[in-house]
């Protein structure tokens, strides 16, 4: 699950406690991509100028934006368009609602606290008015026509005058905790993305150029350009705020009890920003980045595993992906949101991310959700964040490479979600049941074309077990490569599933790519490989599912093993003599595979394992009557 | 401050062995009879060297892929319905007869000489009433501790988070104070010879304030032992590979005797400083 907001600090440079470099870790493998730096010349496209007032009471902004989109293409661009996205949440008859529920991620929409946000005006810089159209009945999408299309290399700048009423928190962005707490995204008014001569994210070439947007979905996340942000926000005083990019000033008092803040961010998508009266921070540098955690008074021991899985987790993506930011983020904000306010958490914009979704802050000890959150919404920061992907058009793209990177930094970190009394569940594990659950589903697909059930499979666990099966086959050197690759090339840009193709085939091969693209990205193929017959003299082992993973199987005749090598045929039968055992992938390179428990199988049951588990349930039996006489 | 009385004391846990070879008979038959009950019917899940893997690496990843496998039986929800109504059967059989053995086992320790079996099993009748009464009074005061400290904590947790661990950990301290109190009761009960649950108390209560430190050093001295004797026994079960299991059952078993081991010698240590409280009118109430 994937999304962000915004946060930065304000009073920072005393406040800061240098802890040691994640990056530092030993044992720490670092593509080979990334051996040289790269130079980055992150595009200059969409920007914004915006002045807002927030007023707690009403939970209303009123504001004033200048929006400046340049033409970068070889067409020129006959009107503007824009997200209004707040109207998603104006009542519970919307294109939004009706797909979501009303809900999100199980909580529930309040009737009486909606959403939404009125233009008042819009005008070019010369005064010419513009009339704003809406184009879907929400209002989530509008499009004014320029009396003058913009011609490649100029630039329009649009002048806008807006009320955004924020709902109550239950999908990403709103307030809580009686309005002392606002976490603030998809504010607005935003432009789409001005595609031209590309190849979209189906693979047909776009000779006519056009706005890519579309009305706001309940699986859909975003899509957009990126440029400089430059925002005041005006709040009560003792207010504190975090924000993406950086507070240029110190928060200036206007006397009535507000104070302006102002902040800045150059080569983002995007612009969040949260704020409380109850707000803590902690900070650290990790890197030369500043990283603060933003939190609760009551929440700091959360906040605490917040802040190491980020420091320690930074330095793992650097490695593999290339630094945060390139350079050019200098903060990463993390706001830890607080209780009653988990529909803020677990959402990604660049250079913060919201936690807090999943578990409440509350849970630790032997439960470790908010750290697997935490470095899911971290790895947006490449992909997402940088990696600009279409979240509407190819989910799967950012998505399943955050949740992927998730169970790698899980991995390398030494963490699973659950670990009780020497117990452990994985989040490769996670994602490997939901995927049983319905593994023909394609990957590729656009996000209202899903079910929500179906999106969680498509973007999240497919992927998961996709690209884990590929790191098993093609080896984490090689891996490596292919993901550092594809991170570098691809920074400050928006590239395509076929985007991706093209860099596995070049690290990969043709071979590879081919095979993962139409079996899996594309493909409905599944794989389970099982035993259906053993006996003494022979044994069949059948593949179900057109999906092909080779794969060795391990032959025990008379007590020695054998290896024997199982490519793509549907069915293979072993001879004997004296069969006794046979184990199909024992390396369990393919994690596609539906079940591994059917993989393997003995001719008889293992007695003697049997009475060990027998000896392990006498003790338990014994410490359970001497009941309290522990000592 | 009958630091010689409880060790010498503590000799007769090992000159007296009647107590020890009948609570670790006690523990280990029921369990042993119902050990292979529970798990034969998932003998033939056995087959599957993945289980073997999943239980030796602790690992539920693969236990759920084995639950997942729809041709793996499960054995039926009423075999396993009976296998927890007979394993709570044994568990209140098991710790009727503990309680029952209480008084016997106190009375070997306590009196100058080994008491022949007749006495042994009259002294188990005898008390079995008052040490009732003190297992309910002292669930009720667990109860009502606990119960005042959950409610604090849920409180506390809204305020702030780390007052509600704070509050829980006094509170577990209180009751397990309550529940060694209750139980030393049931030592000074036999040592006076009086079964006169109040006044046991108040003794227990007594002779705990006057020999507070010997108390205090038996119960942290023998706690350590235990945990070395658990975590022992943990690691040595982990490293064994599940099909070594007679050396397992015989390592499991050796750590278990000694674990009732060390609760017999907490009892005699116990039953020595009230006998020399009570010696020096201490214990008088």
């Amino acid at each position: 699950m994937a999304r962000l907001w915004s946060a930065i600090a304000v009073v920072l440079t005393l406040a800061l406690v240098l802890g040691p470099s994640a990056a530092a870790a030993p044992g720490m493998a670092k593509s080979t991509a990334l051996a040289a730096a790269q130079a980055v010349s992150p595009p200059e496209i969409a920007s914004y100028v915006i002045s807002a007032t927030y007023e707690p009471a009403t939970h209303m902004l009123a504001a004033n934006q200048t929006a400046t989109y340049r033409n970068t293409t070889a067409a020129p661009i006959p009107d503007v368009v824009f997200h209004l996205y707040l109207n998603a949440f104006r009542s519970a008859d919307t294109l939004w609602m009706r797909e979501a529920g009303p809900g999100h991620r199980g909580y529930g929409y309040d009737a009486e606290h909606p959403g939404w946000i009125t233009v008042e005006s819009a005008q070019l810089a010369d005064g010419t008015l513009l009339t704003l159209e809406p184009l879907d009945v929400d209002e989530t999408l509008v499009r004014a026509v320029l009396p003058v299309p913009v011609a490649p290399g100029d630039s329009v700048v649009v002048e806008m005058a807006f009320t955004a009423q924020l709902p109550r928190v239950f999908a990403r962005t709103g307030w809580a905790d009686d309005g002392d707490f606002v976490m603030v995204g998809q504010w607005f008014p935003k432009f789409g993305v001005w595609e031209y001569g590309d190849t979209d994210s189906l693979g047909e070439a776009n000779l006519s150029g056009g706005w890519n947007a579309h009305p706001f979905h309940a699986n859909s996340e975003f899509y957009a350009d990126f440029g400089t942000y430059d925002v005041t926000l005006t709040l009560p005083e003792p207010w504190r705020v975090g924000a993406t990019g950086v507070a240029v000033t110190q928060p200036q008092p206007n006397g009535e009890g507000t104070a302006t803040h102002h902040w800045r961010a150059e080569s983002v998508i995007d612009f969040a920003w949260t704020a409380s009266p109850h707000f803590r921070s902690m900070a650290r540098v990790v890197d030369d980045v500043v990283v603060e955690v933003l939190h609760y008074p009551r929440n700091r021991p959360a906040a605490r595993r917040v802040m190491a899985a980020t420091r320690r987790t930074l330095g793992h993506y650097g490695a593999w992906y290339g630094p945060y930011g390139h350079g050019l983020y200098p903060r990463l904000t993390v706001v830890l949101v607080p209780p009653g306010a988990g529909g803020a958490g677990g959402m990604e914009y660049p250079t913060l991310f919201t936690v807090g979704a999943l578990t409440g802050t509350g849970m630790s000890g032997c439960v470790h959700l908010l750290e697997v959150e935490t470095v899911h919404e971290l790895a947006h920061q490449w992909f997402q964040s940088m990696v600009a992907t279409n979240e509407a058009e190819a989910p799967w793209l950012d998505e399943g490479f955050a949740d992927y990177s998730t169970v790698r930094a899980m991995r390398a970190l030494g963490l699973d979600p659950v670990r009780c009394g020497g117990w452990t569940y994985s989040y490769l594990g996670l994602r490997r049941s939901e995927y049983a659950l319905a593994p023909q589903t394609p990957m590729a697909g656009k996000a209202w074309e899903f079910s929500g059930f179906e999106y969680g499979i498509a973007t999240y666990s497919k992927p998961v077990v996709a690209f884990t099966t590929l790191e098993r086959l093609v080896g984490e050197a090689a891996m490596l490569d292919f993901l550092g690759r594809y991170a570098s090339t691809y920074a400050f840009a928006h590239p395509t599933a076929e985007d991706l193709r093209a860099v596995m085939t070049d690290t990969l091969g043709e071979e590879v790519s081919t095979w993962f693209f139409e079996a899996l990205v594309d493909g409905e193929a599944t794989m389970d490989a099982q035993i259906v017959d053993l006996g003494t003299e022979q044994a069949q082992v059948i593949r179900e599912g057109a999906l092909c993973v080779p794969v060795t199987v391990a032959v025990v005749r008379d007590g020695a093993t054998s290896d024997v090598t199982w490519a793509c045929e549907m069915s293979v039968q072993l001879g004997g003599p004296d069969l006794s055992e046979v184990v199909v992938d024992p390396e369990r390179i393919a994690v596609v595979d539906l079940n591994w428990a059917n993989n393997g199988v003995r001719l008889s049951p293992d007695d003697g394992a049997w009475l060990g588990a027998t000896a392990r349930v006498l003790r338990l039996l014994q410490m359970l009557f001497r009941g309290g006489a522990v000592w | 401050m009958g630091v010689e009385a409880m060790t010498g004391m503590l000799r007769r846990v090992f000159s007296r062995p009647r107590p020890w070879v009948m609570r670790y008979v006690l523990l280990t038959l029921p369990a042993l009879v119902l050990a292979p009950l529970i798990t034969f019917p998932f003998r033939a899940w056995f087959r599957y060297p993945l289980l073997v893997e999943a239980l030796e690496t602790q690992s539920l990843d693969l236990l759920l892929e084995l639950l997942r496998l729809s041709s793996v039986e499960a054995p039926a929800g009423q075999l396993l319905g009976l296998a927890v109504l007979l394993i709570l059967l044994t568990w209140v059989f098991v710790r009727g007869l503990w309680l029952w053995l209480e008084g016997g086992v106190l009375l070997t320790y306590v009196q100058a000489a080994p008491p022949s079996w007749r006495e042994f099993f009259y002294a188990c009748t005898r008390w079995l009433g008052s040490f009732l009464l003190l297992s309910v009074l002292g669930w009720l005061a667990i109860g009502l501790v606990g119960a005042a400290f959950a409610a604090a904590a849920f409180l506390g947790n809204l305020v702030w988070p780390p007052l509600a661990t704070f509050t829980l950990g006094v509170g577990a301290v209180l009751v397990v104070a309550c529940w060694l109190w209750v139980d030393f009761a049931r030592v000074v009960a036999v040592v006076r010879d009086d079964r006169h649950v109040f006044r046991a108390l108040t003794g227990a209560a007594r002779v705990a304030g006057r020999r507070w430190l010997p108390l205090f050093g038996l119960m942290l001295g023998l706690l350590a032992v235990r945990l070395v004797v658990a975590l022992a026994s943990r690691a040595l079960s982990s490293a064994m590979p599940y099909s070594w299991w007679l050396p397992t059952l015989a390592i499991q078993q050796l750590m278990h005797i000694l674990a009732v081991g060390v609760s017999l010698i907490r009892r005699a240590g116990e039953a020595g400083l009230a006998l020399d409280a009570l010696a020096t009118g201490t214990a008088d109430g």
